[in-house]
């Protein structure tokens, strides 16, 4: 009788070891060796962690802060979380933004594997807080600490694409776009921020020449990081569209180079910075695209595509020649007498009820590739049906390539890069930036018309050689403030535009009369 | 506490008088002293009812009254020297209970504090010293509420309370000794813990940064100074960065300077010589801890048209608590000081004042929007010069007006002789750009004679937080006289939680809280509905509201009778670097624990001597 409670005891210790055994497989820790490849992928819970990107999946990056916190809010997790956002409303709504800092932290630590926390935050310091400050100074500090969050947030949360994305956007464009991307470019190349800001090891923080830390190099920097995360595991793009991803490292580049001749640089460094633009933009193009079927597909291609399909169509007539024209004949036949008579007559004369008549004709007369291999003789169908097929999947690659190539803007860029890397361009610039100088600055209305008037005779050759700008909407804006200042230095002379206006085209096509005034050019930024 | 009662003196607070909106306010005293009697009458009267229940009415009026004469004698015949006896063996058991671990628990909570807090920050000083505040009013007031709640019902439980009342003790010795033994512990941890966190807080700050002389420059230019009348032997530069920070420096020739205001504080620098090298050294950081002693205005606003208005414009600032004021109208903001002396500014005129700003445009982008500040007699109208300055927000900028002015024609003015009348002096804000606006309240603005001492100052937050401690021992002591330790811990945590929210709970009874009152708000909750859009009309509507309606007669009569803690708090105060008043503010909170203190502690004896072990 003694012994039961013995016994009892034993069965019960005996138990807890074996259930302890599934647990202790189940959360072993993922072990490093000292060159730091992984040793084990560790237990269930550690690959989980792992594939859900949690970064205290290995041993020794725990962070103590934020598993202290987690411990200490007893599973309330949740409700601590909820209350913590509040505060960062109560705070921020308040103006005190030495608790809504504290508080931010706070929260980091709770909810420190919710990425859409860290981004939603960081935004909001980044572009809701900075603005509530009216000092300029203030305002890049606190833009910046939007990306020390973000960054705070990669260190929990590593290889997280959305979180390095979102530290290269407001590197490149937040600060490179804003109103005052003068000032705040001048303040990106101090260093003082950045040292009061990030940690150690930060991307900012490494060591980067004065011509090198500039936000939108930083940018595309940050971006490629980004990039080769994808590239080494395509999975972790996630919702991104891939196109667009891949491209915003070209396009720092892109905004690098027009940045630099907003700076007043111009000549060598801003030939190599558009040159550099157009040979990545180019590389760009041989990059591979997943299409609508999962097919790579390459924008530098397109041409190829559409070559290619028209060789199959050739090859599918050529099997039975003689065939298509017989088709078309009958097609012709079959056309009702209003048909053919709106088809022949002159396209210029038709009237609306002619045009759809002609419209229809030339629908119905359209012979189809599959109504060629229907007709085909059965020896050669097999072969005529390989090659419709064929013609129909380069027809799908065609479209797809154009559809990417219209949805990035690829050619305006592609012809952009090339026209700003002339040496027409360059000097264009570099005319038109003095002629603002003159004007702004110095008051000198003679030497700023004469820049302004060298400027467009320049900016002639460049149309003249890149006849697509003309038309195109951006480079239309960007020219026609210049000649707003221009119109502007011959108020103040007393003069009217010349007649025969060298840029008159640009006037004609991108002048909108209703926005139309007139301003002063804005204060350009001294070198 | 809003703006409004801060700036408040205690003679305002205490007796009746009229508000800023010109109605009568009865005034602590009155208002205090009306609910006391309140109470009194109706525990007498409940008493009354109970006993002729019992017992008919002859008997119970006569129980009642004898009650009431043996009550009055424990009170009469109260001794002092048996209630400190008792006071100690209170403290002596809290000992035995080991309540020094709260201190020990305090000291964990320093030791990994900085791990959580932010030393970043741009105003550390106000997050620490929050947070250690903080951190032990919720410890000082749990320890009350364990120490004082659960010790009688203990003694009562294990009877070791007959030792005691065989004795000739009185439950008046009895309840106000164990109440001064809890308090005396209480204060004993308190000062230990004040101590240690003002140490902690002043260590956690310190710090230095490094300059090098490859860190300095000679300074070349400086805006609106020739380069000829520059001192060319100064040189400037910047430090390293430390906890967030870097400042700029200037060095004279002979290799001393300070550094600009960075996270609210400034160094010296020195040239020191170390190991037969010279090198400049950082000192530690100043000005930091303050404790200004501000003498406020009260502030009106001239409309665009130069109207009077008692608000400024609205900018569709969420906060709605700042009155704008339109860039080159005549719209300003106008504070009127009074019983200004020569003896307060024997020097220069102190000013600080911190400004919103508004931008309807983006202006200059790189210039801060023209401000125009003047002194003016509110009798004789004689203004100063309007003295220039670009506003800065969310930082007290400091100014210093001269004794001797000069106005706009260039005459040589006096400051108390001319501009000061009887003690009186406005003062004019105005913005100069057209379109833009400025933002100020009442309290942006202040006048500072002096600076008072921090350490103090840091003593008398503590004090704030030890009325806190009193007040929760005598509820506890109260709700354990009458209740069992478990429930009356309970009853004395429900008044310390309600303590906290006596605010929201006054809203509740009013009313005013958006979204309606329990009921209503839990049916938003189940029907997913947002606080703001109105509950379709039915029957289930109409109940929820009444059931409201109803809830708040009981919730005004709780609303009247919590005490409200945060009232004592002066924590944010203490943590902005303002001085808390002794007279207006800790007399207002000792008054104000008094108030409670006194009916908690005699409700007390009087329950404890309805018991039978008192008997």
């Amino acid at each position: 009788m003694r012994q039961r409670p013995f016994i009892r005891k034993v069965i019960y210790l005996l138990l807890m070891a074996v259930l302890l055994a599934p647990l202790s497989l189940l959360s072993q820790p993922t072990t490093q060796r000292a060159g730091g490849d992984v040793g084990s992928p560790g237990g269930k819970l550690s690959q989980l962690r792992d594939q859900y990107e949690l970064s205290q999946a290995n041993l020794g990056e725990i962070d103590p802060a934020a598993e202290t916190i987690r411990l200490a809010s007893l599973g309330m997790r949740g409700v601590a979380g909820m209350i913590l956002w509040q505060k960062v409303h109560k705070y921020q709504v308040a103006s005190d933004w030495s608790n809504l800092d504290a508080t931010l932290k706070q929260l980091a630590l709770v909810q420190s594997n919710y990425i859409g926390v860290w981004q939603f935050q960081a935004w909001n310091v980044s572009f809701n807080v900075s603005v509530e400050w009216d000092d300029y100074h203030d305002r890049f500090y606190y833009v910046l600490k939007g990306a020390a969050f973000l960054e705070e947030g990669t260190r929990h949360n590593d290889k997280a694409v959305r979180l390095i994305n979102d530290i290269a956007w407001v590197a490149g464009n937040k600060i490179g776009t804003a109103d005052e991307r003068v000032q705040y470019r001048k303040l990106f190349k101090e260093r003082w921020y950045f040292d009061d800001l990030f940690k150690k090891g930060s991307r900012f923080l490494r060591d980067r020449t004065l011509d090198e830390r500039d936000n939108w190099l930083v940018g595309k920097e940050i971006y490629l990081e980004s990039q080769q995360i994808v590239d080494d595991d395509p999975l972790r793009l996630g919702k991104f569209n891939p196109l667009v991803f891949h491209a915003k490292p070209v396009l720092c580049q892109i905004n690098f180079a027009a940045a630099l001749e907003e700076d007043g640089v111009f000549e060598e460094r801003a030939r190599i910075a558009w040159q550099k633009a157009d040979n990545e933009w180019s590389a760009f193009a041989l990059r591979q695209n997943p299409g609508v079927a999962g097919e790579l597909l390459r924008i530098a291609d397109f041409e190829l595509y559409a070559k290619s399909k028209q060789a199959a169509d050739d090859a599918l007539v050529a099997l039975e020649p003689g065939l298509r024209e017989t088709i078309l004949a009958e097609k012709l036949a079959g056309l009702s007498t209003k048909e053919r008579q709106a088809r022949d007559s002159a396209a210029a004369a038709r009237t609306d009820e002619e045009k759809r008549l002609a419209g229809n004709a030339e629908e119905k007369l359209r012979v189809t590739n599959d109504e060629i291999v229907a007709r085909l003789p059965a020896d050669k169908r097999a072969k005529g049906t390989e090659l419709a097929q064929e013609s129909k999947k380069f027809e799908s690659w065609h479209n797809t390539t154009r559809g990417d190539i219209d949805s990035i803007n690829y050619n305006y860029w592609k012809v952009r890069c090339k026209a700003e890397s002339t040496p027409a361009a360059l000097e264009a610039r570099r005319l038109i930036y003095e002629a603002n100088e003159a004007f702004v600055n110095d008051a000198d209305l003679v030497t700023a018309r004469q820049k302004f008037e060298q400027g467009f005779k320049e900016w002639r050759k460049v149309l003249n050689e890149f006849p697509d700008l003309i038309t195109d909407s951006i480079t239309g804006a960007n020219m026609e403030t210049q000649i707003q200042h221009y119109e502007n230095v011959l108020k103040q002379m007393e003069e009217a535009m010349p007649k025969n206006f060298i840029l008159q085209d640009i006037i004609d096509k991108h002048r909108d009369p209703s926005k139309y005034f007139i301003e002063g050019p804005e204060k350009p930024n001294r070198k | 506490m809003d703006v409004e009662s801060k700036t408040q003196t205690f003679g305002e607070w205490f007796l009746p008088g009229t508000n800023s909106s010109g109605g009568m306010v009865p005034g602590a005293l009155l208002e205090f002293s009306i609910w006391i009697a309140i109470v009194a009458l109706l525990s007498l009267l409940i008493s009354f009812i109970v006993a002729t229940v019992k017992h008919g009415p002859a008997r119970g009026g006569d129980m009642v009254y004898k009650f009431i004469v043996s009550a009055l004698g424990d009170l009469i015949f109260f001794s002092p020297k048996r209630a400190l006896a008792l006071a100690w063996l209170a403290m002596q058991e809290a000992i035995r209970r080991k309540v020094v671990a709260v201190f020990v628990t305090f000291i964990i909570i320093l030791l990994f504090a900085a791990w959580f807090l932010d030393s970043t920050n741009r105003n550390p000083a106000k997050l620490y010293m929050e947070f250690v505040l903080t951190a032990t009013t919720y410890l000082v007031l749990l320890l009350g509420l364990f120490l004082s709640a659960v010790s009688l019902p203990q003694d009562i439980q294990n009877r070791t309370i007959y030792t005691i009342v065989t004795k000739p003790v009185r439950p008046t010795e009895l309840v106000i000794g164990r109440t001064l033994g809890f308090v005396g512990i209480g204060t004993v941890l308190l000062a230990l813990i004040g101590l240690t966190s003002y140490v902690f807080v002043i260590r956690a700050l310190d710090h230095t940064h490094e300059v090098t002389e490859k860190d300095l420059a000679p300074i070349k230019e400086k805006e609106g100074v020739p380069a000829e009348k520059l001192a060319t032997n100064k040189r400037h530069g910047q430090t390293n960065s430390v906890r967030g920070h870097h400042h700029e420096v200037v060095i004279d020739a002979d290799g001393r300077g300070k550094t600009d205001t960075q996270s609210n504080h400034w160094h010296e620098i020195n040239l020191v010589e170390r190991a037969g090298r010279q090198q400049y050294e950082v000192g530690p950081p100043l000005g930091q801890f303050n404790a200004r002693v501000p003498i406020y205005g009260r502030l009106r606003f001239k409309d665009r048209f130069g109207n009077e208005s008692i608000k400024g414009t609205n900018v569709g600032d969420e906060a709605q608590d700042r009155g704008y004021i339109e860039g080159r109208t005549l719209s300003a903001a106008i504070w009127s000081f009074k019983n200004l002396s020569e003896e307060q500014f024997p020097k220069d005129l102190h000013l600080e004042l911190s400004i919103m700003v508004f931008r309807t445009h983006k202006g200059q982008i790189d210039k801060g929007i023209a401000t125009s500040l003047l002194l003016r007699n509110p009798v004789t109208k004689v203004a100063s010069a309007d003295r220039i300055f670009l506003a800065k927000e969310f930082t007290l900028e400091k100014h210093a007006i001269p004794r001797k002015l000069r106005d706009a024609s260039g005459k040589s003015l006096d400051l108390f002789k001319d501009l000061v009348h009887e003690g009186a002096l406005d003062i004019e804000i105005r913005c100069l750009d057209a379109a833009q606006f400025l933002g100020m309240k009442q309290t942006d603005l202040f006048l500072q004679a002096r600076e008072a001492s921090f350490p103090l100052n840091f003593v008398k937050g503590y004090v704030g937080i030890w009325l806190q401690m009193v007040l929760i021992i005598a509820f506890g002591v109260m709700w354990s006289t009458f209740l069992n330790g478990a429930v009356a811990m309970l009853a004395t945590f429900s008044t310390l939680v309600g303590g906290f929210f006596v605010q929201h709970i006054t809203e509740l009874a009013q009313g005013k809280v958006l979204g309606g009152g329990t009921a209503e708000s839990t049916m938003r909750m189940l029907t997913q509905q947002n606080i703001t859009s109105d509950l379709p009309p039915g029957l289930s509507t109409t109940a929820v509201k009444l059931f409201d309606m109803v809830m708040q007669i009981p919730l005004t009569l709780i609303s009247h009778l919590l005490p409200d803690f945060g009232q004592l708090s002066d924590v944010e105060q203490l943590a902005r670097g303002f001085d808390i008043n002794l007279l207006d503010q800790l007399a207002r909170h000792s008054f104000y624990t008094l108030a409670y203190v006194a009916p908690v502690l005699f409700a007390a004896f009087v329950f404890f001597k309805l018991r039978e072990v008192a008997r």
